[in-house]
């Protein structure tokens, strides 16, 4: 009896020590995953709202996440005040000189981006304030990083999209302004008395009084002949990109559904533009207008986000 | 007419009667828990081990079949169907609740009433008409705290364990077993788990395992020991002992959820 | 007789309308062997698990060693149980343990003793129970005879003050008899032990008990030493006397002969 008895305890300990084990286990690897067991480094920042900011959102750079978002509440300013964890990993990353920004991708919830401290700056410490893209100081510093910084492909595009969501979900927004000025600049690179006509005129004149010599010059014009000819082709192209773009946004207005695709559409459509108009910026001849690109382009790129941005609620008007 | 009432409120009374048996009968197993005593621990420690035993580990091999029956079933049906609907994200998710939430602690509480809970309450039952329940008053050993007690804790103990494993077998056995169906890996499949399992998921599963067992074990010892003097009445508290413990657990697990999602 | 072990006073029980015991009140004085005994179904059983406190009376008292312990918490009548001890007509040993558990388990539960301290007591009241080679035994492995030695030696093992004994003689082979009444009788000759015995085997009771309690008709009919009991006049008192039969009579007037010539 005595080794049956002793058998059972043995058994019965087994038994319950694996679970244990296997609870601990999955606590420990549920722990991992959440990095329960890494030090984390809490910073704060303030909007001027809070709409869809609360705890758990995603805290990323460039789209990676780096931590989460740990509370939200409302101060004695009325400044949404967010404190945020980030991995010790990536602590380094917050510097002086870093911004915080919301981030409304098409699907899902927010996400608080941060904007990457420049190496020259010193990481900020644990628990430290940083700017907000509200702020008069993260503006400023936003605006800096977006001269010294050529933004790569993806965040172009990105940044398009939330743009160009903004102005959609505003008939009178910066789209429509846009497209007014497009049309203008169209208007004025068509109409007979425009500058480009004018300059086609005195290309046309230059052309007729160099035409009887010979030599240099003439293989120039030659070359000029080309350039003409690509300046022509592409005026053209930029004609049908403007009608494209004309036509999107009245099936914009009708169709909410496949606005999904629409707006992948528009910003191909936005980003051919934008290169055209830089192709033209850097030829001579166009150089006339370039001063107005930047009316043109400048708002939709760079454009700040102005209030909430609510999912939708601007399409099914 | 009169006939009719009267017997209504005859059950009525007698349920009522019974209720409140039941809770005295409560309070006599909550008072003995607390109630210091030296001695007595080896003799109930060893009752617990031979409860853990028999409710635990020898209920390991139905636990496992079911278990991979359910996981399997489960596994493969998430993972062939909500693919079409693109609901690839929710797949583990929805393991998790269908598995570890809700049916695995029903499941394993199921069994241990069909195998535990009846051999408790038939236990008892026969030690009242055998006299022994007498014999250890007599003893000046307290039936509760010798018989009760030690059950209570082991049933609990192996309910909590028994949904651990059970969970286990389902997630991982029964991802095996669908891999003869499926050609998803096994490491993206329990990385999958992982990353969707959160701890509150693991203390409901627990939670839960406590709870069915500390109400499987009351309830199926207040059975037995409502047996009252001839052994047929051991079948009858039997029977009563499965439906009242069933309809406990499902009560009790729509509370949890309840309470849990409010 | 001034201060007495167990004391019932007016005690009655009925189930339903039939009542089984009628206002009974039997001072049991220490030391002393008392006999219950009655013709069949006349509530000896009953009386004496209400004398035990394991059945409670409708009305009435029942005092042990001065605490009335139908009025007491059960914390203290587990405490007092202690020094009891029960031998059931049955056995009533706890059908899932071994028999050396069914010894062990009052010593473990009520005492913090060591593994070894235990077996050493379990096997010394084994042995002297002539039980030791059937002590991995399942109760229900052993004769009826066994099982009420094992009862016994149960209640011996936690060396009792008082100790309830129903039927010992009854039902049983002469060899188990014989031994039972080895183990009796001593126990009777102790002054500080206090026993109280319900039986209906006369012969037995003729040679054993110090004071004899008649039950009939629910009835404390008699109550009395020995010889004011056996050697009464009363016609009706020997009338009742004469229809107590037990069926194992036979057998034990047999081991009484064997017993009138041993030393005991």
């Amino acid at each position: 009896m005595a080794y049956r008895f002793k058998h059972i305890e043995k058994i019965v300990g087994v038994f319950l020590t694996l679970v244990i084990l296997i609870v601990v286990t999955l606590v420990i690897l549920i722990g991992r995953e959440r990095r329960w067991f890494e030090k984390q480094f809490e910073y704060s920042t303030e909007f001027w709202r809070g709409e869809g900011l609360n705890p758990g959102l995603v805290v990323s750079i460039k789209g990676i996440q780096i931590g989460e978002v740990k509370s939200v509440f409302l101060n004695e300013e009325n400044w949404i005040e967010v404190r945020f964890s980030v991995y010790e990993e990536y602590s380094e990353r917050i510097r002086k000189d870093s911004v915080a920004k919301l981030r409304s991708p098409l699907i899902g919830s927010k996400v608080l981006e941060i904007i990457p401290g420049g190496k020259d700056q010193l990481p900020l410490e644990n628990g430290s304030y940083i700017w907000s893209e509200d702020m008069d100081e993260g503006i400023r510093i936003l605006k800096q990083k977006a001269k010294e910084e050529k933004p790569d492909q993806l965040t172009r595009i990105l940044q398009n999209v939330e743009a160009l969501t903004e102005n959609l979900s505003d008939t009178e927004g910066n789209l429509e302004q846009s497209l007014a000025k497009l049309r203008e600049l169209l208007d004025m690179l068509s109409s007979k008395d425009g500058s480009f006509a004018k300059t086609l005129a005195s290309i046309d004149r230059i052309t007729g009084s160099i035409e009887d010599k010979e030599g240099s010059i003439g293989k120039l014009l030659y070359d000029n002949y080309e350039l003409y000819d690509g300046i022509i082709s592409i005026m053209k192209k930029l004609d049908t990109i403007m009608s494209d773009i004309q036509t999107l946004s009245g099936t914009i207005a009708e169709t909410s559904p496949e606005i999904k695709a629409a707006i992948e559409q528009a910003n191909m459509t936005m980003d051919e533009a934008t290169g055209l108009i830089r192709t033209l910026q850097q030829n001579f001849f166009v150089r006339g207008f370039s001063s107005r690109k930047d009316d043109v382009v400048v708002p939709l790129e760079n454009a700040e986000r102005e209030g909430g941005y609510s999912e939708g609620g601007g399409f099914g008007r | 007419m009169a006939g009719y009432f009267g017997t209504v409120g005859q059950w009525v009374l007698a349920k009522a009667a019974g209720l409140l048996d039941f809770c005295a009968y409560n309070a006599l197993v909550l008072r003995s828990l607390f109630h210091k005593r030296r001695g007595g621990l080896e003799s109930s420690l060893s009752v617990l081990f031979k409860q853990v035993f028999f409710t635990g580990v020898q209920a390991l091999p139905v636990i496992a079949l079911v278990a991979l029956a359910l996981g399997a079933i489960s596994i493969v049906q998430s993972l062939t169907q909500l693919p079409k609907f693109g609901g690839e994200a929710f797949i583990g998710k929805i393991l998790i609740t269908v598995i570890v939430r809700e049916l695995g602690p029903i499941l394993t509480g199921f069994i241990v009433i069909g195998r535990s809970g009846t051999a408790i309450t038939t236990e008892i039952g026969n030690m009242v008409v055998q006299h022994e329940i007498e014999a250890l008053e007599a003893m000046g050993i307290d039936p509760v705290r010798y018989l009760v007690i030690p059950r209570v804790f082991g049933v609990t103990a192996s309910l909590v364990a028994l949904n651990i494993y059970f969970d286990i077998f389902a997630l991982v056995g029964g991802f095996l077993v669908s891999k003869t169906v499926l050609l998803t890996s096994f490491t993206i499949f329990l990385r999958e788990i992982v990353s969707s399992m959160v701890v509150a998921d693991i203390a409901v599963s627990l939670l839960k395992g406590f709870i069915f067992g500390i109400l499987v074990s009351v309830i199926c010892t207040f059975r037995g020991f409502s047996v009252k003097l001839s052994s047929t009445e051991v079948p009858q508290m039997a029977s009563k002992a499965v439906v009242g413990s069933i309809t406990a657990l499902f009560i009790a697990d729509g509370i949890i959820t309840f309470i849990y999602y409010f | 007789m001034n201060d007495p072990a167990v004391e019932l006073k007016d005690v009655s029980l009925a189930f339903g309308n039939e009542p089984i015991l009628t206002s009974i009140s039997i001072r049991i004085p220490k030391g002393a062997l008392v006999a219950i005994t009655g013709p069949s179904g006349c509530g000896k059983s009953t009386l004496l698990k209400i004398s035990a406190g394991l059945l409670h009376p409708d009305s009435g008292t029942v005092t042990i060693e001065g605490v009335d312990i139908f009025n007491v918490s059960r914390s203290t009548l587990y405490e007092l149980r202690k020094s009891f001890a029960f031998v059931f007509q049955d056995g009533a040993l706890i059908s899932n343990l071994t028999l050396y558990n069914n010894l062990a388990l009052p010593i473990r539960y009520h005492y913090r003793l060591s593994d070894e301290e235990i077996e050493k007591r379990v096997r010394a009241v084994l042995d002297d129970f002539g039980l030791y080679t059937e002590r991995r035994l399942m109760p229900a492995q052993l004769s009826i005879g066994q099982r009420k030695l094992a009862s016994f030696a149960r209640g011996i093992i936690m060396e009792p003050r008082l100790i309830f004994v129903d039927e010992p003689v009854s039902g049983i082979d002469a060899i188990t008899t014989q031994r039972m009444v080895g183990k009796l009788l001593p126990l009777r000759d102790d002054n500080k032990v206090t026993m109280v015995m319900v039986s209906h085997n006369l012969d037995f009771i003729k040679s054993s008990a110090d004071y004899i309690a008649l039950i009939y008709q629910n009835k404390l009919f008699a109550y009395g030493t020995r010889d004011d009991i056996l050697k009464s006049e009363d016609p009706i008192l020997q009338g009742i006397l004469s229809i107590i039969v037990d069926e194992q009579a036979i057998v034990a007037e047999e081991v009484l002969e064997i017993l009138s010539e041993s030393p005991f």
